[in-house]
């Protein structure tokens, strides 16, 4: 069977794959389309996925195309099941589908694969999430500013910044990196709405934010030459498959950058014991959420599976001496705020638990604001090569 | 069912106006032209990729229409702009009779009827429907948009005017219901 630019059946997955701008003059442009449906749509048993996670367009003879062959698994093949997988990022899908699914039978459903796609989705997406990272990313550029250049980021480059959250990275790059572009994408919608209110407060005109998922960037291949993510892999439980994508999208002999943390590992002086133990703790809640905080030495394995060279890991440590105190502070309370009310609260944790929670941490506050103490954040910046 | 030009009319935003022979010369030029157009109104917006992604969806089926139906003669003229919320695409051309009477039967049927009853009975009317008419119907169906007929500028020409609310568009499905 003839290959067709848009449309490929992975028989293994029993999944149609529809990807790209799906525009067909007529009914006849269809013809290859069509043979590779019907043969899916004969060949298959008990269930039949049809991704349209990457359609970007589709006119009416592609969609006529589609349709054509719904009705005839309607009609001629009652024990399969279809089952259409959309993306809330391509807003004209669901809607397109929803209308026509209704008029077939029970058989047929549509999904948005990205309502509910990874397990701490709902505690990261959520707007209390947002003064965590607005504390953290004042301290951490403060820092990161100076290592950037080493993993190559320099003036006038196309920037990405994948799961960008409120947008802090992209807009201090915009500030002090002189871009050609920078674009961020995130799926918390919250979070997105912040950045662009920013940027547009701030007057950064070369910032776009796009709302997307990052395992299924709707960017085009070798876009850009400095493609950052930062402390996402870390979230997100599958971070092979978001690194891929940054693989794709990063030109050959451009960087992918990221930063991770080893979280258990914050520590201070005095009452080590007490923030030791709450960190230990509080990495554990977000590991009930499949969220990796450890993720930061594991990022060289992880890029130099993705094909990356020349692979570059170092600390990047904040401590109370390289960090204004009352800042650091801010940070710790942000965490604790979160740990408390929205970790602690939904594992069910008791009030003895959380109190000795809140002791770790208001013993870490001590240690980066005392003027005999120290405590620090380690988190870990790599950056590798996509080779060309 | 052609109804008179608004007598104030927002000027348009963006407007592009080609030579219809050439228009029709290169069936590649709908998604050209309904890229170009989207993108160059979203520059503003919040979320450019997804409100560009919704109105070329939306133009590009306007587009094919008239690619389709159309007296091969004079030239195209399209006048996109915002009007409080809605987005408002003017395309004025030139028509045939029959053409003219297809354009007013699918205006006047769609003001009469609920367009996702009309869009659905004719999907489903397998393979005597030709495609190419059914754009017109699916845009009003799936994303709420109104069609209406206008006199064009000058005798012969229609103005086939679509309004649509991007945002009611891009809403979620929690924030409809
Ligand atoms: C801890 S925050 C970090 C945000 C930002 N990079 C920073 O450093 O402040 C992680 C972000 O990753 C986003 N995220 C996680 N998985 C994602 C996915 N698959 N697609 C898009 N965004 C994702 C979350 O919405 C969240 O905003």
């Amino acid at each position: 069977m003839s290959a067709h630019p848009h449309i490929t059946f992975d028989e293994q997955r029993q999944e149609l794959i529809l990807a790209g701008t799906w525009l067909p003059r007529d009914s006849a442009a269809t013809f290859t389309a069509r043979n590779i449906m019907n043969s899916a749509a004969s060949s298959v048993r008990g269930m039949l996925y049809i991704n349209c996670k990457r359609l970007l367009r589709i006119n009416s003879p592609a969609f006529s195309a589609l349709l054509d062959m719904l009705c005839w698994i309607e009609e001629n093949r009652s024990d399969l099941h279809v089952k259409i997988i959309v993306s809330s990022a391509i807003p004209w899908a669901e809607k397109r589908f929803r209308v026509v699914i209704q008029m077939l039978g029970k058989n047929f459903s549509v999904e948005q694969y990205d309502k509910q796609f990874y397990p701490g989705q709902a505690a990261v997406e959520d707007a209390s999430f947002i003064p965590v990272l607005q504390t953290q990313a004042k301290i951490i550029w403060e820092q990161e500013r100076h290592i950037l250049p080493r993993h190559g980021l320099t003036p006038q480059m196309k920037v990405a910044d994948i799961c960008c959250g409120i947008g802090s990275f992209a807009m201090q790059v915009a500030r002090h990196f002189a871009p050609k572009t920078v674009v961020g994408v995130d799926h918390a919608q919250p979070a997105l709405a912040y950045a662009r209110h920013l940027a547009h407060e701030f007057c950064l005109s070369s910032l776009e934010f796009i709302y997307g998922d990052a395992t299924n960037l709707l960017l085009a291949d070798n876009r850009f030459d400095f493609v950052a993510c930062r402390l996402a892999l870390q979230i997100f439980d599958k971070p092979e498959n978001i690194l891929r994508e940054l693989v794709r999208i990063c030109r050959p002999g451009g960087r992918v950058y990221l930063i991770n943390e080893t979280y258990s590992r914050c520590f201070g002086y005095p009452s080590a014991e007490a923030i030791a133990w709450t960190y230990q703790e509080a990495s554990g809640l977000y590991g009930a959420l499949s969220m990796d905080l450890e993720f930061g030495p594991k990022m060289r394995c992880y890029m130099t599976e993705a094909g990356l060279k020349n692979i570059q890991v170092e600390p990047l440590m904040l401590t109370s001496c390289n960090t204004n105190g009352a800042d650091f502070a801010d940070v710790i309370r942000s965490w604790e705020a979160y740990a408390i009310n929205q970790l602690a609260k939904n594992a069910g944790k008791d009030e003895a638990y959380c109190q000795r929670l809140r002791e770790g941490f208001a013993a870490h506050v001590r240690s980066v604001t005392h003027e005999k103490g120290f405590g620090g954040w380690p988190i870990w910046a790599a950056s590798g090569c996509k080779p060309g | 069912m052609i109804q008179k030009a608004d007598s104030v009319t927002t000027p348009p935003a963006i407007r592009v106006c080609c030579d219809m022979p050439g228009f029709i010369a290169d069936w590649r030029r709908c998604d050209h032209l309904s890229n170009f157009l989207a993108e160059a109104l979203n520059l503003i917006k919040a979320d450019p990729f997804a409100f560009a992604n919704m109105l070329s969806t939306v133009i590009n089926e306007v587009l094919e229409t008239i690619f389709y139906h159309n007296a091969g003669r004079g030239s195209l003229t399209l006048a996109l702009s915002e009007e409080d919320a809605v987005t408002v695409l003017r395309a004025e051309f030139a028509v045939d009779d029959s053409d003219r009477s297809l354009y007013e039967r699918i205006v006047t049927t769609l003001a009469a009827h609920d367009p996702v009853a009309l869009y659905e009975q004719l999907l489903f009317q397998v393979s005597s429907v030709d495609t190419r008419d059914i754009c017109l119907y699916e845009i009003a169906a799936d994303y709420g948009a109104r069609l209406t007929l206008e006199n064009g500028s000058q005798p012969g020409l229609i103005c086939l005017v679509v309004r649509i609310s991007l945002n009611n568009c891009l809403k979620t499905e929690a924030e409809n219901n």
